[in-house]
This record gives C-alpha cells, structure tokens and sequence, in this order.
C-alpha cells in the first residue's frame, strides 16, 4: 500500500477511552443487543400466523434495558480504521459525547457525529459506511441510525452525509464484494 | 473557462466518469489525493498528476477524466511550449473549421486564412489541413474493407475514427475489439506525415517540431496519447478544440478577424503555408463525399464500385446507392446495388442511444434462452388487436459489412468541442448551420486519386524510418477492470 | 386502517411491489435477488419466484399494461446488479379456446404456469433503482445510480427487442424513480439530487427533458402522477422526499405545437410547473413511496418510520384521513401501493421485514 492519507494522527491510548463504570464484561452488551436481534426475528417470524400486530409484542421487552450512548461506542470504537492498525475509538474519530440516543414510542434514533481524523479524509465515507454495517448487524430493528460528519471536520460534510444516511446507497454498497471485504477487515477487531 | 467546458450540452455523448480512482494506483508524493463523491479540491493542495495514458489505461472512468483532457492539453500548456525552441507546425480538421467559420460568421475559406495567419503570427511555421491525412485514412479503410469483402469476413467492421467510441468499446464491450478497424485516424497520419517533412525540410530532429491539432473533439487529445507501435515520439504534442480556440484568441488579445489584414489568393495561402515537399498540396484543405464525420461509410461503398468495374468488369451504370432510413436521423445505412441485388453496405451510426443498440445487439449469444416458441404464439393470439406492423425496411447497421461510428449524436461536425450555439439560436439549428459551412469545403474526389494517393503514401514510407504498421496502423485491447482491494477502498463509487 | 393479511414473502426487505392492471397478481422485489408473484385474491397462493436470474438484490419491479383482456401477463424486474430482467408466461394449454374473462384468469393464475426470462436488458453502468411501462406497455423506463433515465422501445406482442431510444442525462446524480402518467407519454424521474424532472416527446419524437421541478431539501424517493376521473388540461404529481414531505406539483399540458411555425419557436415546448402544495407533515423519518388513487384522489405514503398515513383532499385542501403506527412491526415500509382485492379498494405495502400486507382503510 502507498503512504497512507493521514500519516500522522492522534492517537488515544486504551485507557483514555470511555467505559463504562458499572461491572460487567464488555461482552455483555452486545450480547444483548444480539439476544434483542434474535428474539426480534423471531417476532416478525411469528406474524405469517398472527393477523393482527398487538401494539404490546412492539415494545414490550426493551424498557429494562435500554441501549444506552456507552454501549453504541463500545459497538463502534473498536472498528479499525482502514489506513492505520488504531481503532475508531483510539483515533477518536468516535466519540462518546457525540452519541445521542433519541427514544420515541416505536423506534429509537441514534445519531452519531463522527470526527474524520483529517479535514480532507477521504475515507471518511468506508469509515462511515464501516459503522453504518456494523450498527446495522448489532442494533435492534426499532433503531434507525443517523451518522454526520462532526460540523467542520470535513470539507464535504453535506455530500457524506447524504450518502451514509441514504438507505438505498449503503444496501447497494453492502452487496459490492469489494467493499464488502475492506468492511470485514475494519470490523475483524470488533468483540 | 470552466463554462467553456461545462457539460450540460452533452446530452447523448458518452460522458467522462465522475471522478478519478487513478491517483490511488499511481504512487504519489503526498496527501494530494482526491477521490470521494464530489469533494472540491483545496486549492492549496496541488492535484494529482494523472497522464492521458492513465486515463487510456484505466477503466475507472467510461472514457475520461475531463480535468485530465484540459490540464495537458490546454492553450495555456500550448502558450508555454511556444516559448520553447521547437519548431512548431499545425493541423486544422474540416469540422474544426466549419466550427470557427461559424462562429465567426466567416466562410470557410476566409476562416483558413485568417486562422494561418494568426498561428503563423503566433510563431507557427507550417500549418495544414486534415485532408492528406484524411484521404489516406479513407483508401487505406476502404481498401482493407474491400479485402474483407473478398475474403468473405463476416461483418461489420466497425470504424475506429473516433476514440471516444473506441475507448468506451475497450473499457466496456471488450467483445467489440476484433471488429474495430486498425486504420490510423486522418489526426494521427497527418501528425506523422507533418512531422517527418518538417524534420527532413528543416534539418531538426523529429521530436523537436511540435505538432498541434485543431479538432472538434475533446477525445482527440486521448487519441494523441495512444502508444505508437514503434514506442517513438508521438504524432501529436497538443490537441485544441475550437472552444479553447477561442479562450486562446480571447487571452492573447488576439482579434482573428484582424484588421490589418488582407485577404489573400486562398490556394497560394494554403501552398505557403504547408511544407515545400507536402503532397496535392492544392487540395490540403479539400473536403469528401459523404457523412460529415469523414464519409467513410460512403467512401467504402464507392471505392468498392469502383474496384468492381475496374477489376471484376461489373457494368458501370447498373449500380445503384440506396439509402435506408433508420428510426432517428442518427442511424442508416447505405447499400450499394449492382443489377437491383444488395452487393455490400455500411452503416452510419452517430451518438451513445445508438451505439448502445449496436453493441447489444453484436453481443455474442445474445438472444435470450427460449424466447422463440414463446413469441411465436404470443404473435397468434394477438394478432386481431396488433397494430399495423410497419412493412417498411429499417436500417440495421450489425447486418452491414462496415459501420462507421462516431459518439457524437450528429457526428464529428457536432462534437463535443464545437463552439456552443450563439444566443438564441436551438442546437439543432445550429447543427444545420455547421453543416452548411462544412459542405461549402470544395471537395476533392479520392475514389479518382487511389493510385496517386497509395503510390504517394509508399514512396513517403520507403523514404522514412518507419514501417507501414507505424504510419497508417493502430491497434486497441481491452482496458482490465481495476479489482485491486486498495481501489475498493478509496476510489470505490457507491 | 386494519391489517387484512400479511404474507412473509421474503427473508430480507422487499423493495417493491407491483400488481397487474387486469388479472389478481402481484409481485415482489426483495434483496434476497428474486422475485415472487402471488395471487391477489383471499388465498394469497405463491404462484411462482422469479430466481436465478440477478446476482444483487431486486430493487423495483413492475407488471407491463396488458394489450388487452387476453393478453398474457409480462413483468419487468431492475436489479442492482445493473440488468432488467423480462418475465412471462408461456400460453397456457388451451389457451387459445378460452373465451371468458373469469377462465382466463383461473388459467393465468395457475401455478404451474412456468414464468420464462424473456429479456435480459443490458446498458446501465451500475444499479438500476426503477422500471416502468408506459400505458400502451411499448415503452419501458430504467432509472441509474449512473444518473441516467433510459427509455426503451419494444414490440409489446412479442417483447422480442428492447430498443434504446432515449439516454437522460439531465440529472445531476443517483436517479432514484420513474414512473410514467397514466394516459400520456410523459415520464417523470426523481433523484438524489433533489429534484424531479419531467420528459416528453419532442417534435423529432425523441424524448426530451421539457420540466424540472425545484423545492425538495432531500433526495426525492418516489412520485406518482394523478389520474383523475375526469382528465383536465393541468397535470398533478405527488412526491415524497427524505425531507419528510409530500408535495403536490401541478403542470401545463404542453400543447402540440404546430409543425408551420419556424423551428426556434416550435422547440420552446417546455412546460410549466409549480408546487401547489405541501401536504401537512405526518412522517418522523424520511418517506419512501406513494401511491395516488385513481378511485378515490387519495394519497397513501410510507417510509423509514414504518407509518402508513392517507391524505385526502377536501375543497383543495389536503388533510390527514387515516394513520397506521408500526405497519410493519419495527421495520422500515419501503413501498406502498392502491390495490383492489376482491373489488374493494386496498392498500399493499412492503417492509424491510419481507412482509406483504394487506390493509383495509
């Protein structure tokens, strides 16, 4: 590979990253995310029988345990960035403090505002697109992911951001074998 | 500037890709590389320097990256060469000429003379037209169709005149290659005769005498960048259309019409102005029979009559040419009867809805699995409520033995490099006035010229260095798809 | 609004949905590459999947207007992988003795009727994100990430050939719908780049942009021309954005204009379009389809948000009827469409859960 884009980046040592106080493995959360995912899937398998959606089936489990901003940071700093052997969490480019997790009665709405590692990175859409995948395979289905540019950390802001949150764009990009496997690798170092 | 080369009147040409992956294959200096989804440049940044031969040799985009086409062959980059001491020497196409003739408001003749006076003012020591160049192309393309003919080949031949074609086939319908006729452009043998003589003439060597073209078409500059057979000095050291034409006239100050000048005899214009040994040089500047692309299709046709009568005794007065009407004005074919029988064809194919057609259609196995039995009783059953089927014959250029195809919808006098219409005046108006100044380019019979063209051409390559392959032959291949993970990773579009 | 039915038609999300004009079938889109075709009728039998055919997901799809009443059915499938696939039936035994209208639609909506690939269509650089027939079923529009509408030709007896006859390249990115007027040859495409434009046949017969329409803040993800009972000289387009509107645009019928005139003046054919409104705002999330009925007036709309809403105008003003939270349990509802089961009036959605249902407004 060629010199990398970004030769020179800030970097956060483990220990610098945010965790979360309370005991428990790390595993523990996506563990459950994974549980949610099962048990949704299994939910919307059952409808062929059921006539009717009850209201209750929707939101019924989750209240307990809301997925909170540490537990979406803990989904995606782990994320390699693809030029550097650093996770998105050590190159801050995901930060905790710009998670915000927005509840309504059926679905909850994640925004994460992601800081490329320089203003003119041209990576940040397979950055962007690395965590749009892997949000998508960890989270529920109630959860719709918004992901921006952190206002002025990049020269086309607007532009990456219509790509990352255009569904259609990111579904086809999933189905693009090469893309598909740099994503693998980026998301190899997630637990 | 940037106006100059807007796109938006590109409707129906193959247009370049929208970004370039090809810094990322190119080892670079430093984090100069710009590859997202529409992202301006920082102008501090310098951009990264990508050649037309990585334009030619990538199939990241269709045909090729615009910003590429104007940074290396720009009227700036032309203005610093001429501050160098090449020798500098010029050629200008028939449709270049009509272009500027237009936009002017000038006959063409005037044009010619106003034009080399202006490059001879600018420091340029011969100019010429196409038309040696292009004469040539048209023997040496009918007369290798006519071969076909009689070893039977089966058809079409396609033409490979213009490369914005020629590169699409080659990035995106390798298939098409063995078809494309290996003739060398009008463009690229003129380079190469204007070239040689210059040098012997003036006692310089060959690559001292820099070459520019005057063409209609941006692509013109990509043809200029294909290798040579032999790896040698290339034909072509800069390609203007007369859009940036007009931004160099613009910028020097220049007014073309000058005011201190005074018309002169046209045909001793042209004699003064073209190198003492340059050949037919009264007809230099001479225009063809035919489409306004170069009539190549046309040209075939009659040069295969004429071969018939003269070696096969076929009676003069029993052909016939018959033109066949496609579904646009974009598509037809001419057929070439001899005693009311279809002795040989070509077709005219102009702009990339027709092309599309084309291609699809010479796909191999492109009839799909079993639609025969199917459509033969979907034909009974309709049959009391089918319309009128039109009985009338319609132009199928994949069933002609040669096909002559240009990107352009209208051809070569529409390229994508013309000057635009003035104020008020529809393109398609416009076209039709381009036309009108192209047909008023005297014209000069080739089918009556072959020999003295074909004894002229072998002389020229006894007494150069070169080989036949080198002057008159051009070959293309099929342009990889870039597969690379790296490309995935910062060049991939999605 | 109650759920009626709900079929699980595919593992992964359905794309699109499209049901033929005469005969009870609809037919699905999913990312799981194929594509199936169920009776729209109480039974709701799988009559076959359309499979082996596309490498990517299956992204629009859409039944040709039949020729007339015996007119076998024929489907057009645009896929991610670039193509557009052609679907049909062959004749049915016997085919050619039926004579009511009630056994032809027993016998095309059998099961073992093979459905054959007719047509692979070629010619778009990357993902086709639509197909859709012209009213006489000759005319067949695609739509591109490679920002360009096609428009292809072809004999609707036979569908032997699919001729190009138009490239548009008006648009400035990612085109992400077509969709054709009812009784005119007049297409409509919306895009990425935020607007929607409009094409017609020139004097030359070629298609040409006459149209844009400007006021969209987001990629615009579908839209459907208005087919009113009684036509007027003024054409109506719904659309709906990622900027969570729906809007209602309104145009000039271009007239035919008169071949005497001299040519600058007969190409100024444009025609006029403005917003007549926007529809008051029930979505949180960006919507994705809409369906405008021809028997009522009514606009249904879904989206991200997974609500169906129906909107009816009143005295030329547009008000929320109906609302439907979680149409498709947590799951996004990528496509809505106007149906009739059993002669009521429906409507037909699909998800990302790879649900088709049924619902009674």
């Amino acid at each position: 590979m060629e010199e990398p884009i970004n030769a020179n980046p800030t970097i956060l040592s483990l220990a610098q990253l945010p965790k979360r106080q309370e005991t428990g493995s790390p595993f523990s959360t996506t563990l459950s995310a994974n549980h949610k995912l099962i048990s949704n899937a299994l939910k919307l398998s059952l409808l062929e029988e059921e006539d009717e959606y009850s209201e209750e089936d929707i939101d019924s489990d989750e209240e307990e345990d809301p997925i909170d901003p540490q537990e979406i940071f803990d989904l995606i700093s782990t994320i390699s960035d693809p030029e550097h052997p650093l996770t998105l969490g050590q190159l801050a480019v995901v930060n905790l403090n710009d998670i915000e997790i927005n509840t309504s009665k059926y679905l909850t709405e994640v925004v994460i505002r992601i800081t490329p590692t320089i203003t003119h990175c041209s990576l940040a859409t397979l950055i962007g697109l690395g965590i749009k995948v892997r949000l998508i395979r960890s989270l529920p289905g109630k959860f719709r992911v918004k992901l921006l540019i952190k206002e002025g950390s990049h020269q086309s802001e607007s532009q990456v951001n219509k790509q990352l949150n255009d569904k259609e764009r990111v579904a086809a990009a999933c189905e693009n074998e090469q893309l598909i496997e740099v994503i693998s690798r980026m998301l190899a170092t997630c637990v | 500037m940037s106006a100059l080369l807007s796109a938006d009147d590109l409707n129906d040409f193959i247009s370049p890709g929208v970004a370039c992956i090809k810094p990322i294959e190119t080892p670079s200096k430093s984090n100069e590389l710009e590859i997202e989804i529409d992202a301006k440049p920082k102008s501090v940044l310098a951009p990264a320097q990508i050649s037309l031969a990585d334009c030619l040799a990538c199939s990241g985009c269709i045909t090729s990256a615009e910003e590429v086409l104007v940074a290396q062959h720009s009227h700036k980059e032309l203005l610093k060469a001429l501050e160098t001491d090449k020798v500098f020497v010029a050629s200008v196409s028939h449709q270049a000429r009509a272009s500027l003739a237009l936009a002017y408001n000038v006959d063409v003749e005037q044009l010619d003379q106003l034009l080399i006076h202006l490059l001879k003012k600018m420091g340029f020591r011969y100019i010429v037209g196409t038309s040696l160049g292009r004469k040539l192309s048209l023997v040496n393309e009918s007369n290798s169709m006519i071969q076909r003919k009689m070893d039977k080949t089966e058809g079409p031949t396609l033409s490979s005149i213009c490369p914005g074609w020629v590169l699409y086939a080659e990035k995106t319908h390798p298939y098409i290659i063995p078809r494309l006729s290996n003739v060398k452009s009008p463009q690229q043998v003129t380079g190469c005769i204007l070239k040689n003589l210059t040098s012997e003439e003036l006692n310089v060597p060959r690559n001292q005498v820099y070459h520019l073209t005057i063409m209609p078409c941006f692509d013109k500059k990509l043809e200029s960048a294909r290798p040579e057979v032999d790896g040698g000095t290339s034909d072509v050291d800069c390609v203007l259309t007369p859009r940036e034409v007009v931004a160099l006239i613009e910028e020097m100050g220049y007014d073309l019409i000058a005011k201190d000048y005074t018309f002169g005899n046209t045909s001793q214009v042209y004699k003064e102005s073209a190198p003492n040994k340059w050949p037919f040089v009264e007809y230099a500047w001479s225009n063809d029979s035919g489409s306004a692309s170069g009539g190549y299709g046309y040209t075939y046709l009659r040069l295969y009559q004429q071969y018939l009568i003269s070696k096969e005794n076929y009676i003069a007065d029993q052909f016939e040419f018959k033109v066949v009407k496609g579904r646009n004005a974009d598509i037809y074919e001419m057929r070439l009867m001899y005693q009311d029988t279809q002795i040989a064809s070509s077709g005219i194919v102009n702009g990339f809805k027709n092309i599309q057609n084309l291609v699809r259609k010479l796909k191999p196995g492109n009839t799909v699995a079993k639609p025969n039995a199917l459509l033969a009783r979907r034909r009974g059953r309709g049959g009391s409520t089918a319309k009128a089927k039109k009985t009338s014959e319609e132009a199928d250029p994949s069933k002609c033995d040669y096909v002559e195809i240009m990107a352009c919808p209208s051809g070569c006098i529409n390229g994508g490099g013309q000057i635009s219409p003035a104020e008020g005046i529809v393109e398609k108006d416009w076209i039709a006035l381009g036309l009108e100044k192209y047909g008023s380019i005297g014209k000069w019979d080739v089918a009556e010229q072959v020999d003295r063209l074909i004894e002229w051409s072998n002389s020229f390559v006894e007494q150069s260095s070169m080989t036949y392959k080198r002057v008159f032959e051009t070959k293309f291949s099929e342009v990889e798809k870039v597969t690379d993970a790296n490309v995935a990773m910062f060049g991939a579009k999605w | 609004m109650q759920l009626l039915h709900s079929t699980q038609a595919h593992t992964g999300p359905i794309w699109s949905i499209t049901t033929h004009a005469t005969l009870p079938l609809i037919a699905t889109a999913s990312q799981d590459k194929t594509s199936k075709i169920y009776s729209l009728t109480s039974h709701h039998n799988l009559l076959t999947i359309l499979e082996k055919t596309h490498t990517r997901s299956v992204r629009s799809i859409a039944f040709k207007p039949p020729l007339d009443n015996f007119d076998l059915p024929v489907l057009a499938a645009g896929s991610f992988d670039s193509t557009i696939s052609i679907w049909g039936i062959d004749e049915p035994e016997f085919y050619a003795d039926v004579e009511s209208e009630s056994d032809h639609e027993r016998i095309i909506c059998d099961p073992n009727n093979e459905w054959n690939l007719m047509a692979l269509i070629e010619g778009h650089e990357n993902e086709v994100k639509s197909v859709a027939w012209n009213h006489q079923g000759n005319l067949l529009a695609s739509c591109s990430r490679d920002k360009t509408v096609w428009i292809w030709e072809t004999d609707q007896e036979t569908l032997e050939e699919f001729e190009c006859i138009a490239v548009l390249n008006d648009h400035e990115h990612d085109v992400k719908y077509v969709c054709w007027h009812s009784t005119r040859n007049i297409l409509a495409s919306c895009s990425y780049d935020d607007t929607i434009r409009i094409y017609a046949e020139d004097d030359d017969d070629e298609f040409a942009c006459v149209g844009v329409l400007n006021g969209h803040e987001g990629t615009v993800w579908s839209c459907a021309f208005e087919n009113p009972a009684t036509p007027t000289d003024k054409i109506r387009l719904a659309s709906v954005s990622d900027d969570l509107t729906v809007r209602v645009w309104v145009g000039t019928v271009p007239e035919h204009s008169d071949k005497q005139l001299p040519s600058s003046i007969r190409h100024n054919k444009e025609m006029v379009w403005e917003q007549e409104c926007i529809l008051p705002q029930a979505h949180a999330f960006p919507i994705y389809s809409l369906s405008w009925s021809a028997t009522t007036g009514k606009i249904a709309s879904c989206g991200s948000d997974g609500k169906i809403v129906v909107y009816k105008e009143v005295d030329g003003t547009w008000e929320v009827e109906a609302t439907h939270e979680a149409s498709h349990g947590v799951s996004e509802v990528n496509c809505i469409l106007w149906g009739k089961l059993d002669d009521k009036e429906i409507l037909i959605t699909g998800g990302d859960d790879g649900c088709v249902n049924y619902w009674q407004v």
